[in-house]
């Protein structure tokens, strides 16, 4: 996966409105077949950079490269190449789903009988094959947005942009989203770059995760890399049966490696990296001071945590 | 063999890219269809409307012309006048004189009202008749004096002829000659009663030409009436443009391989379709209601249709700078009454002003917009039977116009809502 599908140099982007530096100096590699996902809050600059990388938007200034080759709109391939899926479904409402997919595949080129099979394949791996002679805005709104993303991958893009396409859905449809794209990514070597407040999504479906905020990439790596590195760690909740005094609390800080402890009330809260690993040698110390622990709470680290540390900021829905 | 397979792949290619240039702007234009037709609104626009009107405007003006107070007559004076011992008398210019002081009054104390207002030229010929007469004045009669007209007033034996030219078949023609007919005997009674003499005849040779109808106002109007169902198009095409901007379904298609040409090409085939079926439409109603029109048909419906174009023009530059339908629509109903306003002048017989002039073909100010043309050019067709050699140089015109028309609309999409934003 050290192939790079997208190059982007030195982008800026400042909308001369209101002076407002959306993007500032990115660089960033996207490889082949990665699923990449990008975490900012709101007016981050996530929807300026999709915006940019698939051409509905000029940047300021800095490149942006496919395979290689400088991102030319107009360039037939590069539209092969890539589709969007923008947050907003979009779609012709008076047409029928068959309909509005038949017109975006037409454009592509597609011949008919291979774009007649291309769109039956798709509505029956996004459960809409009984849907298709219907009205597109007689949709469920998770209907909808499915042939959202149908009419984004409808000509089989190498590269595809999910713009927050997991918003309003349900927890059904959204796993049956996820499973896909995993799919989709995996069988046939696809990029997928995805923006989305979803943590736990972009958590599970990510290979490696960028964090934009104020137009600049904060960090980028893998969830668990970013989640050793910036996280503050685990949180180990340890309810002990007897009243104990701050010598025990010095006792674990002094023999456990990276710990920071407090007391409060009957409970010990050790927060760390990797809390699992040290739960033996916690519990040992505890029970060499002739102290039980009655109950044990274990709050993982998560990608929440990392993008509050680095940005300072919760992360909302746009 | 290396060459004739490099030949085969391009021409492969080529028919491969011009396959695709078809069925992309077919399929567009087929998405359009769909999604107009299956639009109650977009039925009440394109198709009622205009189909209410033309009937409201059939059940009022469907009647025969109301009697015409003031006749307006093209004078050619082609008297030399005549020269008796030292005097030179000028008949032809005193009869239209006579005619140009004739007044009536109406009620007591309203200002009193010229029977004939008068156009004079000095050259006559077939073209001068077809423009002067049924374009630029409206007029209803036209008057030939004759080169000797002061030498036969002033020689007594013989009778004092002067030719007028009309179509008989029109109320106003008839009127027209009547009255016309009176003033000029007396006239030549009183002329030469003070000449010394009332001898003689005198006699109006008439020369009819077929070429209007038993005309009603009804029968004048129904080009414009047409015309401006067409002009309903502007509203439909910019607001389904325009909405394919404000949901985004404009930006899913920026994103695959089409280009503007597709999508223009593809909207303007939707609305000649529509344009077809309101011509036919519009056509049938005002059959219905005794259109008397000896033209070509298929000659005025090629006129509106080639007009209409310009018409998806319009909508296509107001969606350029429109960011939601109901402002398109707005603006569209703005830009559409003026026009409504102007495809009647040449039907009231406002004259225009000239801007450039070829072969002595006169292409007017108004003339820059289709609809004016094309009013003109159908009336030409149905009310006074011209073909399309008589028009060459209108139908020309108006597809120089259109095309303009559609070259801007083309530019002004690609450049404000099919290029990437700078916000």
């Amino acid at each position: 996966m050290t192939e790079t599908a997208i190059q982007i140099q030195n982008l800026t982007k400042i909308y001369s409105t209101n002076n407002l530096k959306a993007i500032d100096s990115l660089d960033l590699a996207i490889y082949k077949g990665e699923i990449f996902g990008l975490l900012g809050p709101n007016g981050a600059g996530k929807t300026s950079l999709i915006r940019m990388l698939v051409g509905l938007l000029k940047s300021s200034s800095g490149q942006i490269l496919f395979d290689g080759d400088e991102l030319n709109i107009n360039s037939s391939r590069l539209k092969h190449h890539i589709g969007y899926v923008p947050q907003e479904a979009a779609f012709w409402k008076n047409l029928t789903v068959y309909e509005n997919l038949n017109v975006i595949g037409t454009t592509y080129n597609i011949p008919s009988k291979e774009l007649k099979e291309r769109i039956n394949h798709l509505l029956e791996g996004l459960y809409l094959i009984d849907q298709k002679k219907k009205l597109a805005s007689k949709l469920s709104g998770g209907m909808q947005r499915r042939l959202n993303l149908a009419m984004g991958m409808i000509h089989n893009p190498q590269i595809l942009f999910l713009d927050e396409v997991f918003v309003g859905l349900d927890p059904q449809t959204r796993n049956y989203l996820y499973d896909y794209l995993r799919d989709f990514a995996s069988k046939e070597n696809k990029t997928i770059i995805i923006t989305s407040h979803l943590m736990e999504i972009v958590d599970a479906l990510s290979d490696r995760v960028g964090i934009l905020d104020l137009g600049k990439m904060l960090a980028v790596d893998t969830p668990e890399n970013l989640k050793n590195t910036h996280g503050k760690g685990d949180i180990l909740e340890l309810e002990i049966d007897k009243e104990f005094d701050e010598d025990l609390l010095n006792k674990i800080e002094k023999s456990v490696k990276d710990v920071s402890v407090e007391k409060k009330d009957q409970d010990i809260f050790i927060k760390t990296l990797n809390a699992i690993a040290k739960i033996p040698e916690i519990l040992n110390i505890i029970e060499g001071e002739g102290l039980t622990v009655s109950d044990v709470k274990l709050t993982k680290q998560s990608l929440e945590t990392v993008f509050i540390s680095l940005t300072g900021k919760e992360l909302r829905g746009d | 063999m290396k060459d004739k397979d490099n030949f085969k792949n391009k021409l492969a290619s080529l028919t491969k890219n011009i396959g695709y240039e078809f069925r992309t702007t077919f399929t567009i234009s087929i998405k359009y269809l769909k999604e107009i037709f299956r639009s109650k609104l977009f039925l009440i626009i394109a198709i009622m409307l205009p189909a209410v009107l033309m009937i409201f405007m059939g059940v009022i003006f469907g009647g025969p012309i109301s009697a015409v107070q003031s006749y307006n007559i093209l004078v050619i004076n082609e008297d030399i006048g005549y020269t008796n011992d030292t005097t030179t008398y000028q008949f032809g210019e005193s009869l239209i004189n006579t005619l140009g002081n004739v007044t009536y009054p109406l009620e007591e104390g309203e200002v009193p009202m010229n029977i004939f207002y008068i156009f004079e030229t000095d050259v006559y010929n077939q073209s001068t008749e077809d423009f002067l007469i049924y374009e630029e004045h409206g007029l209803h009669l036209t008057l030939i004096i004759p080169e000797n007209f002061s030498e036969v007033v002033f020689n007594f034996d013989n009778d004092v002829r002067v030719t007028v030219v009309g179509d008989p078949l029109t109320g106003v023609y008839q009127n027209s000659v009547s009255t016309f007919t009176t003033i000029y005997n007396e006239f030549v009674d009183a002329v030469r009663f003070s000449l010394g003499d009332d001898t003689g005849q005198s006699v109006i040779e008439e020369h009819h030409i077929g070429i209007v109808g038993n005309t009603t106002v009804f029968d004048l109007m129904v080009p414009g009436f047409v015309i401006i169902g067409i002009v309903m198009n502007i509203v439909f095409v910019s607001t389904i443009l325009t909405e394919e901007y404000e949901l985004k379904t404009l930006e899913k298609l920026q994103l695959t391989p089409m280009r503007t040409i597709h999508l223009i090409g593809g909207l303007s085939l939707t609305q000649l379709f529509v344009a077809l079926v309101q011509i036919i439409v519009l056509f049938a109603l005002s059959l219905a209601f005794g259109y008397n029109a000896i033209g070509s048909y298929v000659l005025a419906g090629v006129i509106v249709w080639i007009m209409s174009l310009s018409m998806s023009a319009i909508g296509m530059m107001i969606a350029a700078f429109s960011k939601k339908g109901t402002i398109a629509s707005s603006i569209s109903s703005v830009v559409a009454i003026p026009l409504y306003m102007i495809t009647f002048f040449p039907v009231w017989g406002i004259e225009t002003i000239p801007m450039f002039q070829i072969n002595g073909n006169v292409f007017g100010v108004f003339d820059i917009l289709p609809t004016n043309l094309a009013t003109r050019m159908v009336n030409q067709v149905m009310i006074y039977g011209q073909t399309l050699s008589d028009l060459t140089f209108e139908f020309v015109s108006l597809i120089i116009v259109t095309v303009i028309y559609l070259a801007i609309g083309l530019v002004l999409v690609s450049i404000f809502k099919l290029r990437p934003k700078k916000e």
